[in-house]
């Protein structure tokens, strides 16, 4: 129970910096298929729970079957977010079936773009877990992104 | 080289992606054992693994813009058993080796197809509480295959060589040829089935190809007495020994695999079954007054079968809460040409395995493991259950010229293990990476079963005498993680 109560106390819960204002930023959270769509409402009610804590609130816009990031950012005038991801398979790895998901997420603030790009290995251990399964098991990982990209956009202002 | 050629023709930026796998760990054993609570991975594979390291690059010739498009990736694999300070390999390259270079092209002539060129392995899952993969085949061929993928099926068809896999430089060609099938109906089930055939032609003149040495009896082969009895049936004939006979062999593996979930608290379970007879094996040695006999041994190995049936389920009981893992295995091999020695070719094997983890936050964990095995030599007694086993044998006598190794045919293994698991990517059983803090425990019938440096001899010269004991205790900090 000792060492419980140590691991417990050692961990860390990201810091959250919170917008004064409740803000509504329309959002477009897609994944990369055959033709593209929305990601899982798994991911996408998670990500909205973690701008919640900034006093963001995240609205899904549909994502059209050939997503382009481009044009919306052209046009915007105000707040939005965009992720876009795409899961491919890597190898069979001692057990294990590798993926691979690429997140780019870009933040308009209403003046500039803030982009990150990143890949998030993931290991499903069944053949049939594909990319919208790959996208859940990375969620951990895009969540913390996310939280430093919100803070890094509010400690700016 | 066609597929060559299209793929040169295309290459673009070579990004390179990493991944693999690490497991490390200290156990001391106060016990006198080297770190491992029992001998083998049949308990549950939880402290009874040592280290091991793997690293798989992929370099991208051809990356594929949209879904559909020709894309093209090759693979190098290099992995091995040693780290430095944890066993006694202590890290060196020569624990290491390049298991797996191959190609891989996707749509390249036929869209849905992937052309893959190397080595070829390839299974359909693993029982993750062993650390065992039944199902899977082409892990010694070096070839082509060609996967068909849809969304609910794929076929995989492969032909190639397995003769370096299995012969070293002592190669001879083993054609081999497989395939595997699997198809999801509905998203709650799924199952596949398969196989490999090797075929290996004897040449003659060729000293690697599979030959026989006529005549050779079973038991004088195992205690080493061909060339003796020989000399002893044909005094001053030694010359006349037989020359061996050039054969051609064959074997084959099957495999099948049902696997279901996705609905009440089960999670997913996976069956594997896989039947296989061995490769015949190609000779042994015997120094009769200082000359050395090759006897081929192609007749005498051609019976080999192993029959191996896994089991596992993952069951959610409470969301977020509680999971548990539960293992079935069996094992029976049989060599249709002994009847007369113990051997790891002749026995049947069962055990199961359960493990419960409870998630005292996301990333901090309790787990509890159990197993029961049982392990049973059909050709008589294998197994020492006492430092003095000579004296519970038959009469009590030492039977100098006896097969049997020990006082019992029954090994019978209990293990539990506890402790606590830290998974920074939250809940899951086989979530990873995980920091492990374990205890574990062992009783055995047999002596000491876990990998030791005891000295077993009775001798009365023996000055480090025996030590009898059935339990084994051991604390465990380990760490595991894909990447």
């Amino acid at each position: 129970m000792v060492l419980i109560y140590f691991l417990i106390a050692c961990l860390k819960n990201p810091t959250v910096t919170k917008s004064p204002n409740i803000q509504q930023w329309p959002t477009w959270m897609v994944l990369e298929m055959e033709t593209d769509q929305s990601v899982p409402t798994s991911v996408s009610i998670r990500l909205q729970d973690v701008a919640q804590q900034h006093n963001i609130q995240l609205q899904s816009q549909s994502v059209p079957t050939e997503f382009e990031a481009l044009k919306i950012t052209k046009t915007a005038t105000s707040p939005l977010l965009i992720v876009e991801s795409k899961a491919d398979f890597y190898a069979q790895v001692n057990g294990r079936f590798r993926w691979e998901v690429q997140v780019n997420m870009t933040l308009y603030d209403g003046k500039a773009h803030h982009e990150q790009q990143f890949t998030i290995p993931v290991f499903h251990q069944f053949h049939h877990q594909r990319q919208e399964e790959a996208l859940e098991a990375a969620l951990p990982a895009i969540e913390r992104k996310l939280h430093a990209m919100l803070n890094e956009h509010l400690q700016a202002q | 080289m066609m597929l060559l050629g299209l793929l040169i023709a295309n290459v673009e930026a070579a990004p390179v992606q990493v991944g693999g796998y690490m497991r490390v760990m200290t156990r001391p054993d106060l016990q006198g054992g080297n770190g491992t609570l029992g001998y083998w991975n049949l308990y549950g594979r939880l402290l009874n693994e040592r280290g091991y390291t793997m690293l798989d690059a992929r370099i991208q010739l051809q990356e594929a813009d949209t879904f559909g498009d020709p894309w093209s990736s090759v693979h190098f694999r290099v992995e091995g058993g040693s780290i430095a300070n944890t066993d006694s390999g202590n890290g060196s390259l020569t624990n290491f080796r390049l298991s797996q270079v191959y190609l891989l092209s996707g749509n390249t002539t036929l869209s849905n197809v992937t052309w893959q060129v190397g080595t070829l392995e390839s299974y359909f899952g693993d029982l993750g509480l062993y650390d065992m993969r039944p199902a899977m085949i082409f892990s010694d061929t070096v070839g082509i295959s060609g996967r068909y993928q849809t969304n609910r099926s794929e076929l995989l068809l492969g032909i190639g060589d397995a003769g370096y896999a299995k012969y070293g430089d002592e190669y001879n060609t083993v054609w081999t040829s497989g395939f595997t099938l699997r198809h999801r109906p509905i998203d709650q089930i799924e199952f596949g089935l398969g196989g490999q055939g090797y075929l290996e032609l004897g040449t003659q003149g060729n000293k690697n190809a599979p030959y026989s040495t006529p005549n050779m009896d079973y038991e004088d082969w195992v205690r080493g007495e061909v060339v003796q009895q020989f000399d002893a049936e044909n005094p001053f004939d030694i010359l006349e020994f037989p020359d061996p006979v050039l054969q051609n062999t064959s074997s084959y593996t099957t495999i099948a695999y049902l696997g279901f979930g996705g609905f009440g608290p089960i999670i997913w379970n996976n069956f594997y079954a896989t039947h296989r007879m061995l490769h015949p094996e190609k000779y042994t040695s015997e120094t009769f007054e200082n000359q050395e006999f090759r006897l081929y041994t192609t007749d005498l190995t051609d019976q080999r079968e192993v029959l191996l049936i896994g089991n596992e389920m993952q069951l959610r009981i409470i969301p977020n809460k509680w999971d548990i893992a539960w293992g079935l295995l069996y094992g029976r091999h049989q060599d249709g040409d002994n009847s007369i020695t113990p051997s790891d070719h002749d026995r049947t094997y069962a055990s199961t395995v359960l493990r419960s983890q409870w998630y005292i936050r996301p990333e901090v964990h309790v787990l509890i493991e159990s197993s029961v095995a049982q392990e049973l030599s059909i050709n008589g007694r294998a197994y020492r259950e006492h430092a003095d086993s000579i004296f519970y044998n038959t009469n009590g006598t030492a039977d100098s010229r006896g097969f049997e190794y020990g006082d019992s045919d029954t090994r019978i293994t209990w293990q539990g293990k506890t402790g606590l698991v830290l998974n920074p990517n939250g809940t899951g059983i086989f979530n990873r990476p995980s920091l492990r803090v374990l205890y574990g425990s062992q009783y055995s019938n047999q002596n000491n079963a876990f990998g030791n440096s005891f000295v077993e001899s009775l001798d009365q010269y023996n000055d480090f005498g025996n030590r009898e004991q059935h339990w084994h205790h051991l604390v465990a900090v380990e760490t595991e993680s894909w990447f």
